[in-house]
């Protein structure tokens, strides 16, 4: 693996994806349950759940897509893989698949970038509790640019072991 | 370049990305960068569209269903209901298979997702089939085909998705597929029976119906709380108590007491890892959700779903005949990608032509959820049938034969009647109120 794929980063930033998906899962299952029992048991349903709620989910779907590329689960079809019996042709492959991965990440990180820009500057609120979007808006940004260094890092090591297949 | 030839281009770089081994959401990223280049489009158009669309109260049933089926599986619920379930109906030769059909279904019940389904049923059922000389090919497509049932059975995350894109009644979707998921229950414990007659297989011993009456009341204890769960979701929201995202935050909430203190199968620590693998799930379903929905909403504008259905009308006007095709797509998008992709995809795309050959919205969810199930289980990219091969540590050689058996007697039946007799779709939603 790559240098950095063991540094204080690396770890740090596991751990704050980590810390990042228990506190969202828990924030969107108890808000959900206690707009229920408070409009059930208590009969005052809670206004603005609607604006509330997804502040917590967006950063739960791309920090959880970010952990997928760290984990290496986004899911593939992976014919070549089933098809072709080369472990040379199979690692090429997979190392064009991994930078054309990549390169598409960048050209999204630009897109995020200018949708983050354009989140801080038009600083949009929502309509009955006038809580500011970006806090949910930037998690696209922040999502889009882990993934991309994760798959900078898996690229990395897919051409790195180009040659290993060759021996096997 | 001619409109749709810019779609046509799309498709064909959506599908190389496929082959080659893109991750499914940048495979969808990267034809929607061509056609948005291709055609013109403002590329700010595409975070916004995918950021609005997202930001829905009635997806967010998707990730609190999938930390609902997580928990409960992690925490014990599948040995209580194979437990339970066998009891019942699984001490017959052959029954044990059957038990496995049966509990995937009560399961699709739980947590909505065919991959939670197999991992939890399967790593149960795997050993305790070995052990009763079920061969290991056998026994691995036979619960990886019956993980579809999870698609099937309600609360369905396929259907959220298929009732929130088509504008239905999500409870009418849910019940729209209950029809042929029974049936595929039905199909697929029939063809286990048949594919196993002349094989050997340890039979336990017979009980009295005293000792029985005892296991059974054990057993139902020990699943009590795990068939509790079915109970709470959907009562809720068929008894009008809750929306299908109340439910799945109720049925989470539900789920932590009951992993943690009965079934005792989590603790914190552990509770903390499955939160963090449910949320990696669930985000990396609603990424590639996302850029799905962008995609198909430039395939719209790419007018592809007029040209799809005047290609296929000019094949042949007949209904039935334009059925056929719709089958053979949608197995096919269902052999190349997910359920959750295939369905925001096709659903756009299809949907106009189903209305335009009378075909209702929500016999069409039953046609959609069926045909991408058994997509998903069709060579050569059959996730499912790998990651049954997985967990029960055997090859897809000895799987392939079984399997495709299953698939082409169990689970066909259940796609051509969904198809063909609109009836058995329709009749439980129109029975509980949701068609006029």
């Amino acid at each position: 693996m790559v240098k950095v794929a063991t540094g204080p980063l690396w770890c740090g930033l596991d751990r704050l994806q980590r810390v990042i998906l228990i506190v969202t899962s828990v924030f969107i299952s108890v808000f959900m349950f206690v707009e229920v029992v408070l409009r059930y048991v208590f009969n005052k349903p809670l206004m603005g759940i609607e604006e509330i709620v997804p502040l917590g989910a967006f950063w739960l779907y791309f920090i959880g897509a970010s952990y997928g590329s760290y984990k290496r689960t986004h899911i593939k079809a992976e014919v070549v893989e089933m098809l072709v019996k080369s472990p040379r042709t199979v690692a090429v492959t997979k190392a064009v698949a991994s930078a054309i991965t990549f390169g598409l990440g960048l050209y999204l990180c630009k897109w995020g970038l200018d949708f983050l820009v354009y989140a801080l500057t038009q600083g949009q609120l929502s309509a009955t509790l006038f809580i500011p979007m970006q806090y949910s808006q930037s998690a696209v940004f922040f999502g889009l640019v882990l993934m991309t260094f994760y798959f900078l890092i898996e690229m990395i090591d897919n051409i790195r072991a180009i040659p290993q297949s060759s021996k096997a | 370049m001619e409109i749709s030839l810019i779609a046509l281009i799309g498709i064909a770089i959506l599908v190389t990305l496929l082959i080659v081994g893109v991750p499914v959401p940048f495979s969808f990223a990267g034809a929607m960068v061509f056609i948005m280049g291709a055609a013109n489009y403002d590329p700010s158009m595409a975070l916004h569209f995918g950021y609005y669309k997202l930001n829905s109260l009635i997806l967010l049933a998707m990730p609190l269903f999938i930390m609902a089926g997580g928990i409960m599986g992690e925490g014990g619920i599948g040995e209580r209901l194979v437990g339970f379930i066998e009891l019942l109906i699984g001490r017959v030769k052959g029954g044990l298979g059957v038990v496995g059909v049966v509990t995937c279904a009560v399961f699709g019940a739980i947590s909505g997702s065919a991959s939670a389904a197999l991992s939890a049923i399967g790593s149960i059922m795997f050993p305790q089939m070995s052990s009763r000389d079920y061969p290991i090919g056998h026994s691995a497509a036979l619960i990886s085909c019956a993980s579809v049932l999870a698609l099937l059975i309600p609360p369905s995350i396929a259907q959220i998705i298929y009732g929130w894109l088509a504008e239905q009644s999500i409870a009418a979707c849910f019940l729209a597929t209950v029809g042929p998921g029974i049936l595929t229950v039905i199909t697929l414990s029939l063809v286990n029976w048949w594919l196993l007659r002349g094989v050997p297989l340890a039979v336990p011993s017979k009980m009295s119906i005293k000792e029985r009456t005892i296991e059974v009341g054990r057993k139902g204890k020990n699943a009590f709380f795990a068939l509790m769960m079915p109970v709470i979701i959907l009562g809720g929201i068929y008894g009008g108590i809750f929306t299908p995202t109340e439910a799945a935050a109720v049925s989470v909430i539900y789920a932590v007491p009951v992993a943690l203190f009965i079934y005792r199968g989590l603790n914190l620590g552990k509770l903390g890892r499955v939160l963090v693998d449910t949320a990696t799930t669930s985000g990396v379903v609603m990424v590639m959700f996302f850029f799905a929905l962008v995609l198909s909403q430039l395939f719209i504008r790419e007018n592809l779903p007029h040209h799809i259905a005047a290609l296929m009308l000019g094949i042949s006007s007949n209904k039935y005949v334009l059925l056929v095709m719709v089958n053979i797509f949608l197995i096919f998008i269902g052999m190349i990608m997910d359920d959750v992709s295939g369905i925001t995809l096709s659903t756009p795309l299809l949907l106009p032509l189903m209305k335009q050959i009378g075909v209702h919205p929500i016999q069409f969810a039953a046609i959609i959820g069926t045909n991408l199930g058994v997509g998903c289980m069709t060579p050569p990219t059959a996730p499912l049938l790998y990651l049954g091969a997985r967990i029960a540590k055997t090859d897809m050689k000895s799987m392939l034969r079984p399997a495709m058996i299953m698939i082409v007697f169990g689970m066909m039946p259940g796609v051509l009647a969904a198809t063909y007799w609109p009836e058995l779709s329709l009749w439980l939603p129109r029975v509980a109120g949701f068609m006029g």
